[in-house]
């Protein structure tokens, strides 16, 4: 099995499609939820973004913002349902601190769940993820 | 294997994105690749995220009764008639022989493009973020949305362009130079016409792009219409999206664009750079003056700078590649001059970006020279 670490850390979860990420800050009572390794390797470096505001209420799949990188632009897709709490506005304001930090500051939004140990069950670990990935964005390309 | 054909003439502005935004959403892999090629009735169309009154001169559109509309996917703000072929690729989730990369996916949808211009007999090749050139003139202008069904491919090229028109309803970088902004946007651009050396028609335009994605993917075109699912879809798109005032002038995100200008004298010359720059990113580097070197040196490090973090360290690593890739070409200019114009005009931009002082400069916020 290689060492997928970096890639994708193993303490949080992902979603299969959009390769979100989902840490349990259960202290809080809340997800936070971000972009991880695998998108950013297919997007290049993030320019502009949107997030739904505080208060939304969202299910599983619901838009909950859009971007524009340098190679697309597309809708960021709710991996969980549940009301947003917070949004960092960090990095609406600099969306490049998530291809800087993005399993740190680069987080998105902040979510209450509705149906956590339902919807968890359909995410992905570290490992099961790796495995579903496409070759091409297993690691670093050379292509940008 | 077969993929479906749509092809329309002189569609409405909003009719148009949707239907494209339409069959993405609804793509699945039983219906399989869909290509449309079209063409739109007059209008403007910006990027997914600019703001209309940095880019358009919206006064301008409204006497010639030109419409504007928003694009789902991003990039510059172009104009689009019965002279521009739009190209629409919708290619449902998983399948294989596309990249799940979007940064190979642009590549590969660009091959049909590519094919039917070398059928006509010009050499386009894929160039910097998102471009198709012809040496180092633009010859189509390209973008990726992905939405829950799939990923839209979209493209705009030129069977022909009037640059004149282009300046008037756009705010280019060059609107304040009157006479030499026509210059510098003509030497950046092309079209088939003027490729080819000799008219053709827009009909013929559509065979060969049909032709050129049949080729190059080995696959057969087969036409239809869209089924109910879809003209559903793309109904309602139309009348929550694309119709709307709220999508084509709302607010878009927090990050605007800004413009910075630097000149520099050297011993070569004088170079005048037009930096754009989204926050913490350089959208694009124009670089005129009256020094002396190739066409591909300039066009090699604009192309190298689209899209590029601005920190100043990979600024400068980034122009010292493309100087080195082209060194002998820099007449009396030095690595240090066009690395100082630059940036100068990076950190110019910081104190350009206000909506009462738009496109001061040589200011391009953003429009693509489609």
């Amino acid at each position: 099995m290689p060492d997928h670490s970096t890639w994708l850390p193993s303490d949080r979860v992902y979603d299969g499609k959009s390769y979100l990420w989902i840490k349990d800050d259960s202290e809080n009572g809340r997800l936070l939820i971000g972009i991880g390794l695998p998108t950013i390797e297919s997007l290049g470096e993030l320019a502009y973004l949107t997030i739904s505001d505080p208060g939304t209420q969202v299910k599983r799949g619901d838009s909950i913002g859009s971007m524009e990188a340098a190679k697309m632009t597309g809708e960021i897709v709710s991996p969980v349902s549940g009301t947003i709490v917070e949004r960092n506005d960090a990095v609406l304001e600099d969306p490049r601190k998530i291809n800087i930090d993005p399993y740190g500051k680069g987080w998105l939004l902040a979510i209450v769940p509705d149906s956590w140990n339902l919807e968890k069950e359909e995410l992905h670990d570290a490992s099961s993820l790796f495995e579903l990935l496409p070759d091409d964005l297993r690691g670093p390309q050379t292509v940008h | 294997m077969k993929w479906r054909l749509l092809v329309d003439g002189a569609v409405d502005h909003g009719q148009g994105l949707s239907v494209d935004d339409g069959l993405t959403q609804s793509a699945t892999q039983r219906k399989g690749v869909t290509l449309r090629l079209y063409t739109y009735r007059p209008c403007v169309l910006v990027g997914r995220f600019q703001h209309v009154a940095d880019e358009v001169n919206i006064e301008r559109c409204n006497e010639i009764q030109i419409p504007i509309n928003r694009r789902p996917t991003g990039g510059g703000s172009i104009i689009m008639g019965p002279d521009q072929l739009g190209i629409a690729l919708v290619i449902p989730q998983g399948i294989e022989r596309f990249s799940a990369n979007s940064s190979k996916l642009m590549s590969e949808c660009a091959q049909g493009i590519i094919k039917a211009l070398q059928i006509l007999g010009i050499h386009a090749e894929f160039h910097g973020k998102n471009d198709l050139v012809v040496g180092r003139r633009k010859i189509a202008g390209l973008g990726l949305y992905h939405a829950s069904g799939g990923t839209l491919f979209h493209a705009s090229l030129l069977l022909d362009i009037d640059v004149q028109y282009m300046i008037e309803v756009l705010r280019t970088p060059f609107e304040k130079l009157v006479d030499k902004g026509f210059e510098i946007i003509s030497e950046r651009i092309s079209s088939v016409c003027l490729e080819i050396g000799s008219a053709l028609s827009m009909p013929d335009l559509v065979n060969m792009v049909k032709a050129g994605y049949e080729e190059e993917f080995s696959i057969m075109l087969e036409s239809t219409t869209m089924d109910a699912e879809e003209r559903t879809i793309t109904e309602q798109l139309y009348k929550e999206r694309y119709s709307t005032n709220q999508w084509v002038f709302g607010e878009t995100s927090r990050v605007r664009d800004s413009v910075g200008c630097n000149r520099v004298h050297t011993a070569g010359g004088t170079l005048d750079v037009r930096a754009i720059v989204a926050g913490q990113m350089v959208k694009s580097v124009f670089l005129n003056g009256d020094f002396i070197t190739s066409d591909n040196a300039i066009s090699d490090l604009e192309g190298s700078l689209r899209w590029h973090a601005r920190d100043s360290d990979v600024v400068f690593n980034t122009i010292h590649k493309s100087f080195e890739r082209n060194c002998e070409a820099w007449n009396q200019v030095s690595v240090m001059d066009i690395a100082n114009a630059v940036m100068g005009a990076i950190d110019q931009s910081d104190f350009g970006a206000t909506e009462e002082s738009p496109s001061t400069c040589f200011a391009h916020r953003g429009v693509e020279i489609v």
